[in-house]
C-alpha cells in the first residue's frame, strides 16, 4: 500500500485532519478509528462499497451526526461540529445527495435559500447578479436563473447544488455522490466543475462509487471498507488494486470477471508511472 | 405564478413584474400557464354573459351584494393559501369563525367595550390557530388530523360558551360593531360623492383587498414568504438550508386562524347577532376558493390573487344560478364541476397540457 499523503502536505495547507474518529448506532459500529487528511486545492475521493461509512463520515462532518471519539482539526483548530449551522460557519458546505433543491423554486430562491438578501424587502436584483456571478465563475451554463428548478437537467441541478455552496465561501466542500444519476455528458460537466471549485483553492471530499469519476477527478482516493481505513490512493492506481481494497480481496467478483472476460489489459493492467 | 397579484390587485405594481420577468420566459407564456389567468377569464365571461342575459345580475346593488358575500370566504382563503403552500390544510376555519363570534358577542353582551370584545375573540382565534400550529409544527401530526379535531372543538366550545343561544343584546357599543360590519365605501349621493354607477363596496370586501395585497407582497417581497414557498417544496431541503421550518408552520396555521377570526367579527358586526353556527360549512368552502385560485394541496404553489379570484367566482357561480332561477340545490353539482375543471386546467403548464392532449386526441400524429 503505497502512502501519497507525504507528497501532497507539502503542497498546500492542511484544512481539514480527521484522527480516530469512530462512531456507532447502538450496537453497529459505522466508523472505526478513521483518520483523514484534507489539503487546500485538493480533491479526495472517498470510496467504499455499501455500508463501509462514507455518508456517515460525511454527515459527521456536516454536523448531522457527533462522532463517539476522535478529534476533528479544521483550518489548524479542534472543532465540535454539533450542528448543521456550526459546520456551515466554520466553513464546511455539503452538497447532499438529494441536492435538497426546492423543485417549485426558481435558481436564484435555491441558491439564496436561508439566508436571502436583505430578509424584509428581498433585494431580487442583488441576489440574481451574484447568482449570474457565482455560475459564471463555475462556467455553467444554466439557461436562466428566474426558470424553477424543476425544469432543469440533473447536471445543472447538481450546478446549482454547487453554486449555492459556494455562496457562504467555505473552505471545504463535500459532495456526496455527485454524478450518481446523471448522464455521460453530464457526468463530464459536474466533473469540471469540481476541477474548476478545486482551482479556486477549495477542499474537495467527494464520494463516490463510479471509478471511472474518481480517478478522472481526484488528487487521492480515500478507501473506506467495514468503517475503517483501508488505504489510500493515487488516481493511478490500477483498478484491481482499488477493487480490492474496497472489497477486502484480491479474489473478487469484480475481479474473477475481470479474469472471465479476458480484459485484463483495459480492465486491470494501468501500468504505474 | 406568485407575480400575477401584484399585476392584478394593484395596476401601479405591473411594471415591476414586467421587468423582474424579462430576461425569460416572458411574462405572457408566464401569465398563460397560470391557473388564476384562466379562473379570471372564465369569472369575466361568466360576468358578461350574465350581464346581457339577466338584467338584475349586472346592478350595482348585486355588485355590492356579491363582493361582500364572498368576502369573508376571500379574506380566509388568504390564510388558506398560506397553510396550503407550506403543504398543510386547515379544516377549522368555520369553527373558529363560530368560537370567535361567540366569544366576542358574549363580552359585548357583558357591556365591554367593543374593543376589547373584539381583541377577546381574536385572542380565542389565535389560541386555536396556535394549537393547531403547534401539534403540526412541533409535534408533527399530519394538518388534516389536528386540524379535524380543531373544527370539532372550536365548535363545540362556541355551542358550550352560548348555551346554544343566540347573541344579540350587545349593550352600549353594539352600534359601533354594527358600523364596522355594514360600512360601506364610497358612497353614492346624497350621503357621498359616488357616481350612480358605482357599487357602495362593503368593509368586508376592503378588508379582503388590504390583506390581499399584503399578502401578496409578502409572498413576493420577504423572505418568510420565500420560505413558505421552500416548505410546500421540499420541507427538507428548507431545514438543511437553515429555514426555521416549524417555526413558519406554526405562524401559518396561526394567520389562517387569524383570518378567520377577522371574518367572523367583520360578519359578527354586519348580523348584529352572533350565532354558534357561524361558518359551519365554511372550511369546505374556503379549501375550493383557494384550488379554484391555483393553490397545489401538495404544498408549493398558490397565490393571493388566486385566493381572492377563487372566492369570487364561487359566489359568481352561486349568485349566477340564484339570478337565472335555477334551482339553488343544482349548486353544489356546478361548484364541485367548476373545481375539477379548474385544476384540471391548472394541471403542470396550465391550459397547455390539456389543451395538447385535446388536440392529441382529436389529430392524433399521424394525420398532422
Amino acid at each position: 500500500m503505497t502512502d501519497p499523503v507525504s507528497q501532497s502536505n507539502s503542497r498546500n495547507g492542511l484544512v481539514l485532519s480527521l484522527r480516530g474518529i469512530s462512531k456507532s448506532f447502538g450496537a453497529v459500529s459505522a466508523l472505526t478509528k478513521i483518520d483523514l487528511d484534507v489539503h487546500a486545492g485538493e480533491v479526495v475521493a472517498l470510496v467504499g462499497d455499501n455500508g463501509a461509512g462514507k455518508s456517515t463520515l460525511v454527515k459527521i462532518l456536516a454536523g448531522v451526526h457527533l462522532p463517539d471519539s476522535g478529534t476533528i482539526t479544521f483550518c489548524g483548530e479542534i472543532v465540535v461540529l454539533d450542528d448543521p449551522a456550526a459546520s456551515l460557519r466554520l466553513g464546511i458546505a455539503t452538497v447532499f445527495q438529494d441536492l435538497a433543491l426546492c423543485e417549485n423554486l426558481d435558481v436564484v430562491a435555491n441558491i439564496f435559500l436561508g439566508r436571502e438578501l436583505d430578509p424584509w424587502r428581498l433585494d431580487e436584483v442583488a441576489m440574481e447578479i451574484r447568482a449570474w456571478t457565482l455560475l459564471n465563475e463555475l462556467s455553467a451554463r444554466i439557461p436562466s436563473v428566474r426558470e424553477p428548478v424543476a425544469s432543469l437537467s440533473g447536471g445543472q441541478r447538481q450546478t446549482v447544488a454547487i453554486a449555492r455552496s459556494l455562496l457562504l465561501e467555505p473552505k471545504l466542500i463535500l459532495l456526496d455522490e455527485p454524478t450518481a444519476a446523471l448522464g455521460v455528458a453530464q457526468t463530464a460537466e459536474v466533473l469540471d466543475l469540481i476541477e474548476r471549485v478545486r482551482d479556486r483553492g477549495l477542499a474537495v471530499v467527494m464520494i463516490s462509487h463510479n471509478m471511472e469519476d474518481v480517478r478522472a477527478v481526484a488528487d487521492r482516493i480515500v478507501v473506506l471498507r467495514l468503517g475503517r481505513n483501508n488505504g489510500i490512493f493515487h488516481p493511478d492506481a490500477s483498478n484491481q488494486e482499488l477493487v480490492s481494497a474496497i472489497t477486502g480481496a484480491s479474489n473478487n467478483a469484480v475481479s474473477r470477471r475481470a479474469e472471465r472476460r479476458q480484459g485484463s489489459r483495459e480492465h486491470s493492467g494501468e501500468p504505474r508511472p | 405564478m406568485q407575480h400575477d397579484l401584484v399585476k392584478a390587485a394593484d395596476p401601479g405594481h405591473a411594471a415591476i413584474s414586467d421587468v423582474a420577468e424579462n430576461k425569460e420566459q416572458t411574462f405572457a407564456a408566464r401569465v398563460f400557464a397560470s391557473q388564476p389567468f384562466w379562473v379570471t377569464i372564465a369569472l369575466i365571461a361568466l360576468v358578461v354573459i350574465m350581464a346581457i342575459n339577466e338584467p338584475s345580475f349586472g346592478t350595482v346593488e348585486n355588485a355590492a351584494n356579491v363582493t361582500r358575500n364572498f368576502a369573508p370566504i376571500g379574506i380566509m382563503a388568504m390564510g388558506m393559501t398560506v397553510v396550503i403552500i407550506t403543504g398543510g390544510i386547515d379544516l377549522s376555519v368555520g369553527s373558529v369563525m363560530g368560537l370567535v363570534a361567540i366569544v366576542a358577542g358574549l363580552f359585548l353582551t357583558w357591556h365591554y367595550p367593543w374593543y376589547l370584545a373584539f381583541a377577546m375573540g381574536m385572542i380565542a382565534g389565535i389560541a386555536c390557530g396556535a394549537v393547531n400550529g403547534f401539534f403540526v409544527a412541533y409535534v408533527g401530526m399530519p394538518s388534516f388530523v389536528v386540524t379535524l379535531g380543531m373544527l370539532s372543538i372550536a365548535r363545540s366550545l362556541a355551542v358550550v360558551f352560548s348555551a346554544n343561544q343566540m347573541l344579540y343584546q350587545f349593550g352600549p357599543d353594539a352600534p359601533i360593531v354594527r358600523a364596522i360590519g355594514q360600512a360601506k365605501w364610497p358612497l353614492r349621493a346624497p350621503a357621498g360623492w359616488a357616481p350612480q354607477w358605482m357599487p357602495e363596496l362593503s368593509s368586508h370586501f376592503w378588508v379582503m383587498v388590504g390583506l390581499a395585497l399584503i399578502v401578496g407582497y409578502v409572498f413576493n417581497s420577504k423572505a418568510w414568504g420565500r420560505h413558505l414557498f421552500a416548505i410546500g417544496g421540499n420541507e427538507q431541503a428548507a431545514r438543511l438550508t437553515g429555514v426555521p421550518v416549524d417555526w413558519i408552520k406554526f405562524q401559518a396555521y396561526v394567520f389562517s386562524a387569524f383570518t378567520a377570526s377577522l371574518a367572523s367579527l367583520l360578519l359578527l358586526g354586519y348580523n348584529g347577532s352572533a350565532i354558534n353556527a357561524m361558518g359551519q360549512g365554511y372550511e369546505l368552502r374556503v379549501i375550493a376558493a383557494t384550488v379554484i385560485g391555483g393553490a397545489n394541496l401538495m404544498g408549493g404553489a398558490g397565490t393571493a390573487f388566486g385566493a381572492f379570484i377563487g372566492s369570487a367566482f364561487l359566489e359568481v357561480i352561486r349568485n349566477a344560478l340564484l339570478m337565472a332561477g335555477i334551482d339553488s340545490n343544482w349548486q353544489g353539482a356546478f361548484v364541485g364541476a367548476f373545481i375539477i375543471l379548474a385544476v384540471l386546467l391548472g394541471m403542470q403548464t396550465g391550459g397547455k397540457a390539456i389543451v395538447a392532449a385535446i388536440l392529441e386526441r382529436l389529430l392524433p400524429k399521424k394525420h398532422r
